[in-house]
């Protein structure tokens, strides 16, 4: 029991980092209408930066500083280079997302990757508190802590500023939004920024815990797809219900059962989601006219 | 210079308020605006008529910038209008689209909120008269507002247009899914709170009797272009050619 | 990237795979051989991933499973099981085939994207079920199965020449199916549901089924791929079958062109040269370098290499002169609009004016040949329709009038079975409510959309044959043999099509014109034209006149009396009064989801109340 108690407590941590990165997912596809391949390896390169940077003698809090700056820049750029020019239908975007996700393992593999897989320093204290018999991780908690912070600063965002009001805005309704003076590239742009950043705090959240290498966010982007349908993909705070759901789900799955089966535990989930519910769980229908 | 120069309207100075010169637009080949001219002067009211399919949403939308135009001139005070919709609002023209365009699932207070489109001093003094104008935005400022009734929300709407004080208010399907009588008092708040304001106003409707009722004057829209229509009992040449 | 689709490709499929026959004879190099080997074993599953995407709409980004199923069976059959080679094959497609029809069947009903994310998914769960313990019996698990060799007589066919030529063979095969179903009437209707899944639906396609059978196809010659990768690697080890390799194989289909069969092929030869061109630097210098280009393809010029190859064919041969043959379907696009002749020989608006001469009484005799009944739809709250009865005459045309936001459109949904709505619709004395949209349009009741949803990429005389046919059941396997039976109904439906083209007066000219090059108003023909071809009881015409200038409309009226004399019965939404005047026996008005009226046309047309629905009550009140 303790044990089953302690695989469920970090299971919700590792769930709301699935959550965080489904939340990435959900907010891209609500403000640039596409679900993007790529965010899981955006993070992974930028993870890599500041391995770089603290591998060649500096300290790990300032190159992480500077690697969330260049997270905001870099995602301005994945923006405005590789989504915007030319911009073409749904399917087509959705297609430069997949090259996006493609050129940045290879990139990954040809900068930084003739040793992986690295151990990555851990920003977070080690050791952790047992409470009732059930042990809970400093790294655990900090975790819930900072994800926390986030969905507080965005809920704060889309209720009292201008900016998160029209973000709401372009995502229900693009044209009206127009027709409203909002300039839709100019959010998604800031979109693509926060985007950015978040998916760094992912990839060194999760880096010390796993190792570093090209490869390491294949599941658990596949985790927060999951994590996103089941929680409706039109809903932003459905997200991180779902990502707890997959988390502990997942955990549970490789504890008793063993870990080939979590990918098919966490893709059953997602289809057993929309067998029930096609909208997911807190997802609203989409409505086609004629 | 346009069709309607003959007016006695409210036009203080050539160019002043919307300008539409020779605007065409096509549909995969069909061509659906083949020359219109039309023009709104400050603190005008101005109805555009036309049976379903005859152009009326596509003018309003190539005014915004929503439909590209393949010829003409659309300017606002004689500065020629961007084509792009958002650079279209910001430079003053607030467009009611068809269907309203409510956020339904944000507040009424936030879609209006968002109707402030650019910074203007007057915002308030214009607050309080859409305020008294519309007292029942007022009163269900914290609902959501796809609660709201279709009446309420054409009021909503709006309000949402004419909050950012534009120089130019469009309005499409003004009479869509309201009560006659919501309708009388809805044009009739539009009509006052334009011509107190020097706002201009371009309504569209089906509905031809309310525009030749409330507006200065109406024009009938048919095979791509507009004429001016006098005579309000001559229905019978209008839509059933 | 859903661009267009192309059913002429039959001769540079033959070029390109005979010139891959004589390469041997240019190339070698026994390590340059190999590449050939490979980029041909990844396009035999490229060319059925282009039936999915290019022709189907539909996306896989996990097309590596159906590999590592055909190669793996088929390894562990002669294994486990001591089969002989031939049969081991057909085992691995046919087990590729048969999970990618269900695993289909499953995904898709999941719109576009999650098909995208589910396959992407399943890619890599399949890794994960290979190399772990449960499988391990079979597969080997992480340590891998080795693949028996194959051979003829003293020749091994994996090596040398022989499995250049086996895996040559696999990819006609492969390129001869797909090519064959983009032809055949399963290939058509596939095109119609990715252009739009409820016009499918209407026009009597089973989406469901053409979607599940693209899957099937597509994972049949991945199958065939993956036991030609079997016989080139000798050994199968669960990463060669990785998600990594389902998205290259996509980018390089991405990257040749959708929609082309040719293509992927092309993509498939170019990635692997590129690949093994760096391949001296650093393996993964070179996959950098293909990433690269594949983002620069897709956002540069999106259409593929195919699409830019075909352009610099033509420009060379428009330089060695006009007269070849190849240049001319590309000609035919280019006639303009403007000297196209309207379709209809009555044109002109004075035409609208003049009413019908009626020889027959203007309300026709005989029990209706529709009726409803309390036909009422609730959207969330909203009563859209608050039950309307109307009846349908045998042989009238009646025609349906109302404000915006009415519901006419509404009703008509109801009637064709796109709208579940409370209330009885009966047709012919048969209650139809309740029934499927196919089994209505099998009891004759076809329809027209405001917005015509032609594809595009097909000519107008395909666009109308798809609804042509009584029924889109069967086999398309059997389509795809060409059997007597299935021939025969394809000309039955070419003769339908031909019959309603001529019958709605539709220019000869352009009928093989691609529909994407139609105007508006031949758009609208064509539409009716495909409703038609279905010899419907009752014609259902939604807005044929929107967006129509007079002329146009002239002709509308003057196919839609075309139709009437036929026998056909129709139903039709329209808003120019002068149209409805000049084609319509009866009219119904209505008003708020509510019958305001109904009666003759004239009548109706003179009606007070009539009037001020249409110019507005609100002046009255």
């Amino acid at each position: 029991m303790g044990l089953a108690l302690s695989v469920i407590v970090s299971g919700i941590a590792f769930g709301l980092l699935i959550g965080m990165l489904a939340f990435i997912l959900v907010f891209l596809y609500k403000t640039t209408g596409v679900a993007n391949f790529a965010v899981g390896n955006i993070g992974m390169f930028e993870t890599f930066i500041v391995y770089e940077l603290w591998k060649d003698g500096m300290g790990l809090w300032p190159a992480a500083g500077i690697g969330l700056v260049c997270s905001a820049v870099f995602g301005v750029l994945v923006y405005q280079v590789v989504l915007r020019p030319f911009g073409g239908n749904q399917a087509n975007t959705l297609v430069r997302t997949v090259a996006l996700f493609l050129l940045l393992a290879a990139m990954a593999d040809v900068f930084f990757g003739r040793d992986q897989p690295y151990h990555f320093p851990s920003l977070l204290p080690s050791g952790g508190t047992k409470v009732g018999g059930v042990l809970l991780r400093w790294s655990d908690l900090i975790t819930v802590g900072i994800v926390l912070v986030i969905v507080t600063g965005f809920v704060a965002m889309f209720r009292y500023t201008r900016t998160g009001l029209q973000f709401l805005a372009v995502a229900q309704r693009p044209e009206t939004a127009r027709l409203l003076g909002v300039r839709a590239q100019r959010l998604s742009t800031i979109a693509y920024m926060l985007a950015g950043c978040l998916a760094l705090l992912i990839g060194l959240l999760l880096a010390p815990k796993q190792l570093l290498f090209s490869q390491m966010m294949n599941p658990i982007l596949l985790f927060a797809f999951a994590a996103a349908v089941v929680g409706g993909f039109t809903s932003l705070g459905g997200t991180f219900v779902g990502g707890i759901i997959i988390g502990v789900a997942t955990d549970l799955v490789s504890t008793y059962w063993g870990s080939d089966l979590t990918l098919a535990s966490a893709l059953a989930i997602m289809l057993l989601t929309l067998a029930v519910r096609p909208n997911g769980l807190f997802g609203t229908a989409q409505v086609r006219r004629l | 210079m346009t069709a309607v120069s003959q007016e006695g309207t409210r036009r203080e100075q050539a160019g002043a308020g919307l300008s539409i010169e020779d605007l065409h637009v096509r549909f995969s080949g069909a061509r659906v605006l083949d020359g219109l001219s039309l023009a709104v002067a400050p603190g005008e009211i101005v109805g555009l008529a036309g049976r379903n399919g005859a152009g009326k949403t596509t003018t309003l939308r190539a005014v915004s910038g929503l439909a590209a135009r393949s010829r003409g001139v659309i300017s606002l005070d004689g500065v020629p209008l961007p084509a792009r919709p958002e650079a279209v609002a910001r430079a003053g023209v607030a467009h009611v689209p068809e269907g309203r365009g409510i956020f339904a699932d944000l507040t009424v207070e936030e879609n209006i909120r968002l109707g402030i489109v650019r910074k203007v001093p007057a915002e308030r003094t214009l607050r309080g008269a859409l305020e008294e104008a519309f007292p029942a935005v007022v009163r269900l400022r914290d609902q959501k507002a796809g609660r709201l009734s279709g009446g309420e929300q054409q009021m909503v709407a709006l309000f949402r247009g004419l909050i950012g004080s534009p120089r130019v208010l469009l309005v499409d399907e003004m009479s869509l899914g309201l009560s006659p009588r919501a309708l009388r008092t809805a044009i009739e708040a539009l009509a006052a709170l334009g011509r107190a304001h020097g706002i201009g106003v371009l309504v569209v409707d089906q509905n031809s009797r309310m525009l030749h009722e409330h507006c200065d004057r109406v024009h009938l829209l048919g095979d791509g272009r507009v004429r001016l229509w006098e005579d309000a009992s001559d229905i019978a040449s209008a839509y059933f050619e | 990237m859903l661009t267009r689709a192309r059913d002429d490709v039959g001769r540079p499929a033959l070029l390109l795979l005979l010139l891959l026959a004589l390469a041997p004879l240019v190339v070698t190099g026994v390590s340059d051989q190999g590449i050939l080997v490979v980029a041909m074993i990844y396009a035999v599953g490229a060319v059925g991933l282009d039936v999915l995407t290019g022709y189907s709409g539909q996306f896989s980004f996990g097309q590596f499973v159906y590999f590592a199923i055909g190669a793996y069976v088929m390894a562990a059959v002669r294994v486990h099981a001591h089969w002989p080679w031939v049969p081991a094959i057909i085992a691995g497609v046919l087990a590729a085939a048969l999970v990618a029809a269900v695993i289909g069947s499953l995904f898709v009903r999941l719109r576009f994207f999650g098909s995208a994310v589910g396959t992407f998914f399943l890619g890599a769960v399949a890794v994960d079920l290979i190399s772990g313990a449960r499988l391990s019996h079979w597969t080997g698990g992480s340590n891998g199965l080795a693949v028996l060799p194959v051979t003829i007589g003293a020749n091994s066919l994996s090596q040398g020449d022989w499995l250049y030529y086996t895996v040559w063979i696999a990819l006609a095969i492969s390129v001869a199916l797909c090519l064959r179903y983009t032809k055949v009437r399963a290939g058509m209707a596939a095109r119609v549901v990715k252009e739009n899944e409820v016009v499918a639906a209407v026009l009597g396609v089973r989406v469901f089924r053409e979607k599940v059978r693209a899957q099937a196809l597509a994972g049949a010659v991945a199958g065939l791929g993956g036991c030609m990768l079997a016989l080139d690697v000798g050994y199968l080890s669960p990463d060669t079958f990785g998600i990594s390799q389902s998205i290259e194989l996509f980018a390089i289909v991405a990257v040749g062109g959708t929609g082309s069969i040719v293509g992927p092929v092309l993509g498939a030869i170019f990635f692997f040269s590129l690949v093994n061109g760096f391949a001296s630097t650093s393996a993964s210098a070179s996959q950098l370098l293909f990433s690269l280009v594949v983002l620069a393809v897709v956002v540069l010029f999106n259409r593929g290499l195919y699409d830019l190859v075909e352009q610099g064919v033509r420009k060379l041969l428009a330089l060695r002169g006009k007269g070849t043959p190849a240049a001319g379907p590309a000609e035919d696009g280019a006639v303009p609009a403007a000297q196209a002749p309207a379709p209809g020989e009555d044109c002109g608006p004075a035409v609208l004016a003049e009413v019908r001469p009626r020889e027959e009484p203007a309300v026709p005799q005989g029990p209706p040949l529709l009726v409803l009944e309390g036909i009422g739809v609730d959207f969330g709250g909203v009563r859209a329709l608050g039950g309307v009865d109307l009846s349908v005459a045998r042989g009238e045309v009646h025609a349906i009038i109302g404000p915006n936001g009415a519901g006419k459109t509404t009703l008509l949904n109801c009637i064709s079975g796109i709208q579940p709505a409370t209330g009885q619709v009966v047709l012919d004395g048969d209650d139809v409510t309740g029934l499927p949209v196919s089994v209505r349009r099998a009891r004759g009741i076809s329809r027209t959309f405001q917005h015509p949803s032609l594809v595009a990429d097909l000519t107008a005389r395909q666009n109308v044959e798809v609804g042509a046919y009584a029924t889109h059941d069967g086999s398309a396997l059997l389509e795809m043999a060409g059997l007597p039976g299935t021939r025969r109904r394809d000309r039955v439906a070419r003769e339908r099509a031909v019959a309603a083209l001529e019958l709605l007066d539709f220019p000869r000219s352009r009928w093989d014109v691609h529909a994407g090059e139609l105007t508006m108003g031949e758009q609208k023909h064509i539409d009716i034209a495909r409703a038609l071809a279905n010899e419907p009881e009752l014609l259902l015409l939604d807005e044929p006149t929107a967006g129509l200038g007079e002329e146009e409309i002239g002709a509308v009226a003057g196919a839609i009396e075309g139709v009437r004399r036929a026998g056909v019965t129709v139903l039709v939404i329209a808003h120019h009064v002068g149209f409805v005047r000049r084609i319509a026996d009866r009219c119904t008005v209505l008003d708020f989801g509510r019958v305001l009226t109904s009666g003759t046309a004239a009548d109706v047309l003179t009606d007070e109340q009539v009037v001020d629905v249409f110019v507005g009550a609100g002046g009255k009140s």
